[in-house]
C-alpha cells in the first residue's frame, strides 16, 4: 500500500469517525431514550422520524400528506445521506487506486455479502442511507453481494439497535431479528445476485474516474493530500449527479405510501389473528423506508397496541430491510426492476417467517 | 466533468440543507473542505488542466 492510499485511507476514516462522533452517536442516544418513553415529548414521534417538522394529521388530503411526509422523510434523512455520500465517496476514491481494495469489494457468492455487511456494520446507517454509501462505492466495480451486503449490514446489524431491542422486547424478537439478517445476507443475497450476473449491465462509470485513478505527486505530501481530497470530491460530485435526483424519486414514492398507509392504519386491525397480523405488518412493514433506528419506535407502538411478539419480530426485521426507497436506488446496478422486487418479496416472506419464529420462541421462554 | 461540476453543486446544496437541519459540526467542517476543493476544482477547470475529460 503506497503513500496517498493511505492518506485516502486516513479520509475514508477520519470522515466515518467525524459522522458517527459529531452528530449520529448522539442522535441514536436520543433515539433510544425516545423508544424507552424518556424523552420530553413521548406523546409527539411522528409517522416517519421521532420528532418531525411537519405534523401529517388525518385532515390533511393526500397531496399536502405526501409533501409534509416528503419533507419529514428528506429531512429525517438530511444527515445521513449527505454523509453517505461523503464515505461513499471517499471509498469510491480509494478503490479507484488501490487495486487490493477493489479486488475485497469485488468478491462474489457468501464471502462477498458477509464481507459488504461487516464494512456496512460501522456505518450506523439505515438502509436507505446505507444503499446510497454502497452504490458510491462500489459504482466502478464492486459486485452485487457487496453491495447488498453493505446495504444489509448497515441497516439490519446496528449494535445500538439491537442492544436497545434486547432492553425493550421479548428475547424472542432479537433472536428472530438476528436469525433474519443472517439469513438476509448470507442466503437471500448470494442467492438474488447470480440472477443480476446474468443480465448485469455495464458498470455506472465515468470518464472523470481516470482522473481520479492516475499517479500520484508521491513526492510533495502536501500536493498528495490536496489530490486525495481532490479525487474525493470528484467521486462524490460524480456520484450525486446519478443519486440524488433517485433519492429524490424514493423519497417521492415513500411519501406517496404514507399518505395512504399511515401508521394509523395499525389500530385497526389489533382484533384480527395473530397470524393475519403478523402477515399484514410484513407487508407493511417491507414497503416502508424509514430512518435508523425507527422500526424499534414501531415496535414499541405495536407493543402499546398490544399485539404479540410475532407481529413486533415482522416490524423490527421487515422495516429496516429492503423497502421501495432501496428498490428505486438499486435498480441500475441491480440491472432492472427484477432483483429487487425478488429481493422486496423475499423480505416480507422471510418476514413473516421471523413472526412466526418469534410467536413459536415466545412459548419456551 | 460537467456532470461532475453539475453533481459537486447538487452535494453543496444538500450538504447545506442538512446543515440548516441539523446544525452540526461535523457537516460545517466537512463543507468547508468541500468548498475550498470545489474552488480549485474550478480554478484548474479554467485553466485547462482536466481538458481530457468528456464526463
Amino acid at each position: 500500500m503506497n503513500k496517498e492510499n493511505i492518506i485516502k485511507l486516513i479520509i475514508l476514516i477520519s470522515f466515518l469517525v467525524l459522522f458517527l462522533q459529531g452528530s449520529r452517536f448522539r442522535s441514536e442516544g436520543k433515539k433510544v431514550a425516545c423508544s424507552e418513553g424518556k424523552c420530553d415529548k413521548p406523546h409527539d414521534h411522528g409517522q416517519l422520524n421521532y420528532h418531525e417538522r411537519f405534523t401529517v394529521t388525518p385532515d390533511d388530503n393526500i397531496g399536502m400528506a405526501t409533501l409534509k411526509g416528503f419533507e419529514n422523510f428528506w429531512e429525517a434523512n438530511g444527515t445521513g445521506m449527505t454523509f453517505a455520500i461523503i464515505i461513499g465517496g471517499a471509498g469510491l476514491s480509494l478503490l479507484l487506486s488501490w487495486k487490493k481494495f477493489e479486488q475485497v469489494l469485488a468478491f462474489k457468492g457468501i464471502k462477498g455479502a458477509a464481507v459488504g455487511s461487516l464494512f456496512g456494520m460501522p456505518l450506523n446507517m439505515c438502509a436507505n442511507c446505507s444503499a446510497v454509501a454502497s452504490l458510491t462505492m462500489t459504482s466502478k466495480s464492486g459486485s452485487s453481494e457487496t453491495t447488498l451486503g453493505i446495504i444489509l449490514g448497515g441497516a439490519l446489524l446496528n449494535i445500538i439497535g439491537i442492544v436497545t431491542m434486547f432492553g425493550l422486547f421479548s428475547p424472542a424478537v432479537v433472536i428472530s431479528r438476528l436469525v433474519f439478517s443472517a439469513i438476509m445476507i448470507l442466503v437471500i443475497v448470494p442467492w438474488v445476485s447470480k440472477m443480476v450476473f446474468k443480465q448485469e449491465t455495464a458498470p455506472l462509470q465515468s470518464q472523470v474516474f481516470d482522473k481520479i485513478s492516475c499517479y500520484f505527486p508521491e513526492q510533495s505530501f502536501v500536493q498528495t493530500i490536496i489530490k486525495s481530497f481532490e479525487d474525493w470530491l470528484l467521486a462524490v460530485g460524480n456520484m450525486a449527479y446519478k443519486l440524488i435526483p433517485l433519492m429524490l424519486i424514493g423519497t417521492l414514492v415513500i411519501a406517496i405510501f404514507r399518505a395512504f398507509f399511515p401508521n394509523e392504519l395499525l389500530h385497526q386491525i389489533t382484533s384480527y389473528n395473530s397470524y393475519i397480523i403478523i402477515v399484514i405488518v410484513a407487508f407493511f412493514g417491507t414497503l416502508l423506508s424509514v430512518p435508523v433506528l425507527f422500526e424499534i419506535l414501531l415496535g414499541t407502538m405495536l407493543y402499546q397496541l398490544g399485539f404479540s411478539t410475532g407481529a413486533i419480530a415482522a416490524v423490527v426485521c421487515t422495516v429496516p430491510s429492503f423497502g421501495l426507497f432501496t428498490l428505486v436506488l438499486t435498480k441500475e446496478k441491480l440491472g432492472g426492476f427484477k432483483v429487487p422486487i425478488i429481493l422486496t418479496t423475499l423480505t416480507f416472506i422471510l418476514g413473516i417467517g421471523a413472526g412466526i419464529l418469534a410467536e413459536f420462541l415466545t412459548k419456551f421462554m | 466533468m460537467t456532470k461532475t461540476i453539475i453533481g459537486i453543486i447538487l452535494f453543496l446544496l444538500q450538504i447545506s440543507l442538512a446543515i440548516w437541519f441539523s446544525k452540526s459540526i461535523d457537516l460545517t467542517i466537512t463543507v468547508s473542505i468541500a468548498v475550498v476543493m470545489f474552488l480549485y476544482v474550478i480554478y484548474k477547470l479554467l485553466n485547462g488542466k482536466y481538458a481530457t475529460t468528456k464526463a
